[in-house]
């Protein structure tokens, strides 16, 4: 043996080496290997209940990471693997609107163990964020009836070699209550169920008052009775900012209405329905091409959803959703340019494939940037 | 007739023993990275990855051999080196005009 380590060169040492390690590693990996381990994996988020949040993180982790300072932190960097959401997030800095695809459908993933999640609840203004757990046993009893009654649970999506995927919807709704599903074709299993603390934010603020005031400016603790009435008044009037009794809506689209003129321009815009508030969610058809409705006389629309059927474009369904302060800025400031006795009209032109939406009157147009059209799948 | 001078023929067991670690690692690598559930991503790096490695060690067994073998090593490592370079082309030209439909 020491005879054979002694002819050895030098080259041969080092490939020896490298022989070793291989091994090692490779024999790690056979030990470590458990098949059906890894899946693949498609992920979704959705406001749960119709109402309208705007999320700023979303990320599934396989294990669950060492909070960095406060466990509500926003982490954009993330692990090797995991479905995180920062490619999506790319083109929108500080978040996006309304539902989307997050990611992955051919990685072989591991499950996820932990959902980490910060978003903000447009009806409530108020953001939520935190880690929900989504226990691995919950996962392993979901998979062992899988595995028993394989025909309940069809793929949603055609997988290349028909090989088995698994699609998680993360459900975003008000009051930090976020609910995790497994989604199928047949079926839809709750995995988790959590309800998020809320995360003091700085915006928006209605005039005068702070809504965060009973999170972030405490106060000293009352001495007298009427001190502590006082402290109580204030947290009330804070916390009625943001949490009406009757419901969560929208004060602002329920109580402000704004008469205006719908136009449509440009390439047609085949069948077409108008979102016309957050709550009632009338559905209106959109006017013909080169058409208008009317005067209306109601809310500020906060979401558009209409196909583009043109010759040579795909047909998408698309949904606008407008930033709603923007919104009823834009009105006001036409409102002010208008001439007594004019009506502002809401113009949608598309040209190719992109719609352009803007607020005009006859001295002012003013562009609704700020609109996020989602294009979904044909 | 002035005969050469004598030289020592090169000992191949070092060269032969390299060759078979050579092809001993290949075959370990490619279980360690290729060889359980990888996805169709992975799957692309089969030949780049399997081929570079090949053509380092042949380099580098090359470079550390005598004279019959080291020719014919020098010789298998451009062919490898250079497949592996042709390799990743086809793999960057796939990543960049041949993506699937749901990539």
């Amino acid at each position: 043996m020491k005879a054979f380590f002694r002819r050895l060169n030098r080259t041969s040492r080092v490939l020896l080496v490298l022989f070793v390690v291989l091994a090692g590693l490779a024999l790690h990996n056979y030990f470590r290997y458990a098949p059906g381990s890894r899946h693949r994996l498609r992920t979704f988020y959705d406001d749960a209940y119709g109402f309208p949040v705007y999320v700023n993180q979303l990320d599934f982790y396989p294990d669950e990471q060492p909070a960095t300072g406060s466990a509500n932190a926003v982490v954009v960097g993330v692990g090797p693997v995991g479905i995180d959401s920062s490619e999506v997030r790319a083109n929108t800095p500080t978040g996006e609107w309304g539902r989307g695809p997050v990611s992955i459908d051919t990685e072989l993933l591991p499950l996820p163990t932990v959902l980490a999640v910060n978003y903000t609840s447009v009806a409530e203004q108020r953001s939520y964020g935190g880690r929900v757990p989504l226990p691995r046993t919950r996962f392993d009893s979901v998979l062992a009836h899988l595995n028993a009654h394989p025909a309940l649970y069809q793929s949603m999506y055609a997988y290349p070699d028909n090989q088995p995927g698994f699609e998680l919807q993360a459900g975003l709704g008000p009051g930090g209550l976020v609910i995790v599903w497994l989604l199928g074709e047949q079926y839809q299993v709750e995995l988790a169920r959590a309800h998020l603390p809320v995360v003091p934010t700085t915006w928006p603020k209605a005039a005068g008052v702070n809504p965060d005031a009973a999170f972030t400016e405490p106060g000293p603790p009352a001495r007298r009775f009427a001190e502590l009435r006082r402290q109580v008044g204030r947290a009330e009037l804070a916390r009625l900012d943001s949490f009406p009794h009757v419901s969560p809506a929208l004060p602002d689209s329920l109580g402000r209405r704004y008469r205006y003129r719908l136009r449509v321009l440009g390439q047609p815009l085949a069948p077409a329905t108008l979102d016309a508030s957050f709550l009632n969610n009338e559905q209106e058809p959109l006017p013909t091409p080169g058409g208008e409705a009317g005067v209306l006389f109601r809310a500020v629309p906060d979401a558009l959803q209409y196909t583009v059927a043109g010759t040579d474009l795909p047909t998408h369904e698309r949904s606008t959703v407008f930033e709603p302060r923007e919104t009823r800025r834009a009105f006001a400031r036409v409102q002010a340019a208008c001439a007594p006795g004019e009506v502002p009209e809401l113009r949608l032109t598309t040209s190719g494939e992109d719609v352009r939406v803007e607020l005009r009157c006859h001295h002012l147009t003013v562009p609704l940037l700020r609109a996020i059209t989602y294009v979904g799948p044909d | 007739m002035q005969s050469s001078p004598p030289v020592a023929p090169a000992p191949s067991f070092n060269a032969l023993l390299g060759a078979g670690l050579v092809l001993a690692n290949t075959l370990l690598l490619y279980w360690y990275l290729f060889y359980y559930e990888v996805s169709e991503n992975d799957q692309l790096f089969y030949g780049p990855v399997l081929a570079t490695s090949w053509a380092a060690q042949w380099m580098f067994l090359a470079a550390g051999s005598a004279r019959p073998w080291r020719v014919w090593y020098w010789v298998v490592a451009g062919l490898s080196g250079a497949a592996a370079g042709l390799l990743w082309l086809g793999y960057f030209w796939l990543r960049a005009f041949a993506r699937g439909f749901n990539h």
